[in-house]
């Protein structure tokens, strides 16, 4: 019975084959060129918008966060509707130049803002945003190649080309800018950017969500209005579609404490953070925009805060800068700024998750460029004890091989 | 497919069709796709097997079927749609035919910051919390209706352990969890399946997650590596229970399936 049903099964597939061969042959004959006759059914429910590509995975609308080697780490930008937290570094200064090309990004490609702080005043703080570097290859999709290449050996002419710049071997598909931390962008162009600050609750702001510590509800009572007002809802129908930017800084830091909570910082930062993350992941979920968000983790003591906020957020990372630790001084670290841990990368809307290439990670900051790569070591091209060491046994096995002098040109 | 995960976990055993599991996730690892493939072999696998035994070729939707109620608090509806999709099941056709039905969390809560109503007694959730007494109500009378049309009904809820989350004390949360045990004996053929993330260093999520290990009759548990990320290997996956041989595989999610294996067993 078994084998008669499988049988049955095989015939099926094979009609089920010739007829879609049939298909295509039909639409070959009716094709115009290269266009087939058969269209889709429907309109495309994506809008184009700008500055955004869609996954060919699952169809998730994906956005730069600003710096290239950080989207192609985290899956080749990120989703539409997501939060992307990043555990501050020490002194929080890598993490603030990573929300400063979050926001470049998005004011390069027309994407309202919306910044929070209560750390920082969040006016002064953008008008630092930096603005994209002029004939940029990697956003027009040209690779930057010399007019005279450098020859190499033909032997080695067929192999793969070591990238340590993840994402730098495919730059014809890169979705963002690169930035000049130098210049900052101009007054006058601020001003024709749709931007909303936040740093203080206002008089007539009502908390959302039973929230400990007010703040938390007011802030999310502004993203609200924010979204509400400007369409950025799923159902809303605008008539241009684009992208809310949100950058929160320092979440849950000491700044963020209430007045009136009876309880500890940790207490308190306990209960509200986790409960602010989930809600606004709800809302994102439900709107054209995503959240970068910045949390001071080296300042909790009780590890299960962070543990709790890295598992309501869809994506994570921790920045370890070298400023003020031992690996400033060793040699080994000496091209890079810090390092970058990948804490989290959940599924979103997809079956499998994107696994970065290594997870031995670092970064460097540039004048004109903050750059991600695979940690290596660095070549060894001065003399050091060991080679000396090195040199000397060989000379003591030299005396008794058929090796001449050192300073013989031939070695037997 | 899924069919690997059901088969090598022995979830597709008779006993297991009315009984509770509770699926634990450990660490940053993700229980989504079990819960995917909980829904794939109610839905589909089952009913195939049944046509398969009786001599028809094509499963069909019918009065012997299972339905499905899902409710989601971690993740969004749409992703488990489309990650249902992916392992070749179309929730939404299936819910135009009744044999689905959802709940999203997110979406109510999100909902309930929106609208500027008066909140009534019958409410899910009144700014941010979720009544759990109005979610018991809910969920019960849509588990009736299905129950109506259809042999066996199978209740989902991803990642329970978000009711914490959003206000819900840990007592009426266990009361919760109690209630839903409890349609076990009153709705028959009901299967129950309840997801919950576990940390080690939150107390409350333990407690939920030893209180629903002892509740269920069975129980998955999904960690990461302890080693970090791989490429041949997605994570750990464990089962147990009372009548199943308990035992630990590694899966790798694909685009479109998840593979199993033995540990060690990954490359062969």
């Amino acid at each position: 019975m078994v084998t008669k049903n499988k049988t049955t099964y095989n015939l099926l597939d094979a009609a089920h084959a010739a007829c879609s061969h049939t298909i295509n042959i039909m639409a070959a004959l009716t094709s115009d060129g290269n266009i087939t006759s058969f269209q889709r059914k429907g309109r495309n429910r994506i809008p184009y918008i700008q500055g955004t590509r869609q996954s060919v995975q699952n169809a998730q609308i994906l956005v730069s966060s600003g710096v290239p080697s950080l989207d192609h780490v985290v899956g080749n930008g990120l989703p539409v509707g997501s939060i992307l937290l990043i555990e501050e570094d020490t002194f929080g200064t890598f993490s603030k130049f990573i929300l400063k090309y979050f926001l470049a990004e998005g004011v390069a490609c027309d994407h309202p803002l919306f910044l929070a702080s209560r750390d920082f005043l969040p006016s002064t703080f953008i008008k630092q945003i930096p603005v994209p570097i002029k004939g940029d290859s990697s956003a027009s999709g040209q690779d930057s190649k010399s007019d005279d290449p450098m020859t190499i050996a033909w032997r080695y002419q067929n192999m793969r080309q070591v990238q340590s710049i993840p994402g730098s071997s495919n730059s014809g598909t890169h979705l963002g800018h690169n930035f000049d931390l130098t210049q900052f962008i101009l007054p006058e162009d601020l001003e024709n950017c749709d931007y909303t600050l936040w740093s203080e609750p206002e008089e007539n702001d009502t908390p959302l969500g039973n929230f400990c510590n007010p703040n938390y509800g007011l802030l999310l009572s502004k993203i609200q209005k924010k979204i509400a007002e400007g369409q950025f809802r799923v159902q809303d129908e605008p008539i241009k579609q684009s992208i809310l930017r949100l950058a929160i800084h320092s979440l849950g830091s000491p700044m963020w404490v209430g007045c009136s909570c009876d309880e500890s910082l940790d207490e308190g930062v306990k209960r509200d953070l986790p409960k602010f993350l989930l809600y606004l992941r709800a809302i994102l979920r439900e709107s054209y925009a995503l959240a970068v968000i910045t949390v001071p983790s080296h300042l909790f003591r009780d590890n299960s805060i962070i543990k709790l906020c890295e598992y309501q957020s869809d994506m994570a990372l921790r920045l370890e800068s070298f400023a003020g630790s031992s690996y400033e001084t060793n040699p080994v670290f000496k091209e890079y700024h810090g390092l970058l841990h990948i804490r989290k990368l959940g599924p979103v809307n997809t079956l499998a998750t994107h696994v970065p290439e290594s997870l031995d990670l670092a970064f460097k900051l540039r004048r004109k460029k903050f750059v991600i790569e695979k940690l290596h070591l660095p070549p060894e091209l001065q003399e050091s004890a060991q080679r000396e060491q090195d040199d000397i046994s060989t000379e003591k096995r030299s005396g008794m091989g058929c090796s001449s002098s050192p300073s013989s040109k031939l070695d037997f | 497919m899924a069919a690997a995960l059901i088969a090598a976990l022995g979830l597709d055993q008779p006993e297991v069709q009315s009984s509770s599991i509770a699926v634990l996730e450990k660490g940053n690892a993700d229980s989504s796709f079990v819960l995917s493939c909980f829904m794939w072999e109610c839905l589909v696998g089952r009913s195939a097997r049944e046509c398969r035994a009786n001599g028809l070729l094509l499963p069909r939707p019918s009065e012997t079927s299972t339905a499905v109620l899902l409710l989601t608090c971690h993740h969004s509806a749409a992703h488990y749609r489309n990650q249902s999709l992916k392992l070749g099941l179309n929730l939404t056709s299936l819910s135009q035919k009744g044999l689905f039905e959802e709940l999203d969390l997110m979406k109510i809560i999100s909902e309930s910051f929106s609208t500027l109503k008066e909140t009534s007694d019958e409410d899910l959730c009144r700014n941010g919390t979720i009544v759990v007494k109005s979610l018991f109500a809910s969920m019960r009378t849509k588990l009736l209706k299905l129950k109506e049309n259809f042999k066996s009904v199978c209740l989902i809820i991803g990642n329970v352990n978000d009711l914490l989350t959003s206000g819900v004390s840990n007592t009426q949360l266990f009361i919760f969890i109690n209630y839903l045990q409890g349609l076990l004996s009153e709705i028959t053929n009901l299967s129950l399946v309840i997801s919950t993330h576990v940390s080690d260093d939150a107390e409350s999520e333990r407690l939920l997650g030893a209180f629903l290990k002892n509740a269920s009759d069975f129980t998955v548990t999904v960690s990461a590596l302890q080693t970090g990320l791989s490429k041949d290997v997605s994570g750990c996956l464990s089962v147990g229970g009372l009548s199943l041989s308990s035992g630990t595989y590694h899966y790798r999610l694909l685009d479109r399936q998840v593979k199993m294996f033995s540990p060690g067993a990954s490359s062969v």
